[in-house]
C-alpha cells in the first residue's frame, strides 16, 4: 500500500513536470507560485516551488470531504463499573412506588383504593341493574319506547306508596337486597 | 410548521382531544349523552365522562326553559339522537332536578377497565335514578352489644331524671 501511495505521489510530480515544460516551451507560462520566480526561457525544473505545492494537500494522510462524519460519532469510552450500574438501576425514580391508599372496603371486605368504589359491591350492583334494565326492555316491548314517567323499583311484598302515584311500577320478584335502601 | 417547544409540551391545556378532531369529538359526546338520557347511568372511561357532564348539566338547564323555548327544542333534538329521549327529558328529567341549580350528575371511579390498556374507567349518573345506589346507605345495627348497652344507658338516664323531678 505505502509502494503504491508514493507511485502516484511521484506519477503526479512528473505530470506536473510534463506540463510546466510544455507551458514553457509553448510560451503560455503562468505564474502559479509566489514572487521569486522570475519569468525565463529557462527550462530548469523549478523543483523547490513545485514540491512546496504539492505536498501541502498531501500532509494530513486522509481523503477529504465525506468520511468526515464517521470519526465524530458518540460512544463510550470506558466499561460502567458494576456500582455505576447499580446506582442507575436502584436510583429512587426506577424503584416501586409504595401505595398508602389501599384498604378493605366495609362492606364486603374486598380491597380497594381509597378515592375507587370497591369493584365486588359494584359487581353486585350491576348484576341487579341488568335484570332491572332486562324486566324494563320487556315492558316497553320494542326499540326507542321510553316512556316520558318517571320508574321506581318495587320488590316482593312493597305496595306503591303516594310518590309513587304516576310513575311506572317495575316489580322485581325478589326479597330486597339490604343494600338497596328504603 | 413551527416544531416550538410549547407544541411539545401541553402543560396548562385544559380542552381535551377526544376521537378525530371537533367534530367527531362532539359526535361521540353525543352518543354518550343520549345513551345517558336513556339508561339514567353509564360506565365509560374517565376522561369521556367528564367531558359529558358539562354537556348534560348544561342540556338540563337548556330543558329547565320547558319543550314551548324554541332554542330549548332545537339543542334537545341536536343532542339527543334518538328522538323517543326528547319528552323524557323535557317531562321527566327537568321537574326531577327543578329545586337544584347544580349538580345533576354524579361522577364516581371505578377500578381500570380489565383490557390490556387498563383505563381509568367511570361511571356517569343522574342524580335521582331508580337503580340502586353505588354508595350504599349506613344503616346503624341496634342489636350490637355497644348500641345495647348505649340504649340501657340512656334509658337509665331517663328514669334517674324522672325520679329527681317528681
Amino acid at each position: 500500500m505505502m509502494n503504491l501511495a508514493s507511485m502516484l505521489q511521484r506519477l503526479r510530480t512528473s505530470l506536473f513536470h510534463i506540463e510546466s515544460r510544455l507551458l514553457q516551451v509553448t510560451g503560455f507560462e503562468r505564474q502559479l507560485v509566489p514572487a521569486f520566480a522570475v519569468n525565463g526561457s529557462s527550462i530548469l525544473p523549478q523543483l523547490d516551488n513545485e514540491k512546496e505545492f504539492e505536498e501541502q494537500p498531501e500532509g494530513p494522510d486522509q481523503p477529504p470531504g465525506f468520511l468526515d462524519g464517521i470519526l465524530w460519532m458518540a460512544a463510550p469510552k470506558k466499561r460502567r463499573s458494576i456500582e455505576i450500574n447499580r446506582t442507575r438501576r436502584r436510583s429512587e425514580s426506577k424503584l416501586l412506588k409504595l401505595k398508602t391508599n389501599i384498604e378493605p372496603c366495609p362492606e364486603c371486605g374486598h380491597l380497594k383504593q381509597k378515592h375507587i368504589l370497591c369493584g365486588f359491591c359494584y359487581a353486585k350492583v350491576c348484576k341487579e341493574t341488568a335484570s332491572i334494565r332486562n324486566q324494563i326492555k320487556e315492558m316497553e316491548g320494542g326499540p326507542f319506547g321510553a316512556p316520558a314517567v318517571e320508574t321506581v323499583v318495587l320488590y316482593e311484598g312493597e305496595t306503591p306508596s303516594a310518590q309513587d302515584k304516576d310513575k311506572r311500577i317495575i316489580e322485581r320478584p325478589r326479597k330486597r337486597p339490604a343494600w338497596f335502601g328504603v | 410548521m413551527r416544531l416550538t417547544l410549547q407544541m411539545l409540551i401541553s402543560h396548562g391545556r385544559m380542552a381535551r382531544r377526544i376521537g378525530l378532531g371537533p367534530e367527531s369529538r362532539i359526535n361521540i359526546l353525543r352518543n354518550i349523552l343520549t345513551g345517558l338520557v336513556r339508561y339514567e347511568r353509564i360506565e365509560t372511561t374517565l376522561g369521556r365522562a367528564d367531558e359529558v357532564r358539562f354537556y348534560a348539566e348544561k342540556l338540563i338547564d337548556y330543558a329547565k326553559k320547558g319543550d314551548t323555548d324554541e332554542k330549548a327544542m332545537k339543542m334537545a333534538s341536536f343532542w339527543l339522537t334518538e328522538k323517543d329521549l326528547v319528552p323524557k327529558l323535557f317531562k321527566v328529567l327537568a321537574p326531577r332536578f327543578e329545586t337544584q341549580t347544580n349538580g345533576y350528575t354524579q361522577i364516581s371511579r371505578l377500578p381500570n377497565r380489565e383490557n390490556l390498556d387498563r383505563a381509568k374507567m367511570a361511571v356517569l349518573e343522574y342524580k335521582g335514578n331508580p337503580f340502586p345506589p353505588l354508595y350504599p346507605v349506613k344503616k346503624e345495627n341496634e342489636l350490637t352489644l355497644i348500641n345495647q348497652l348505649l340504649k340501657g344507658y340512656r334509658e337509665d338516664m331517663a328514669q334517674q331524671l324522672d325520679t329527681k323531678a317528681s
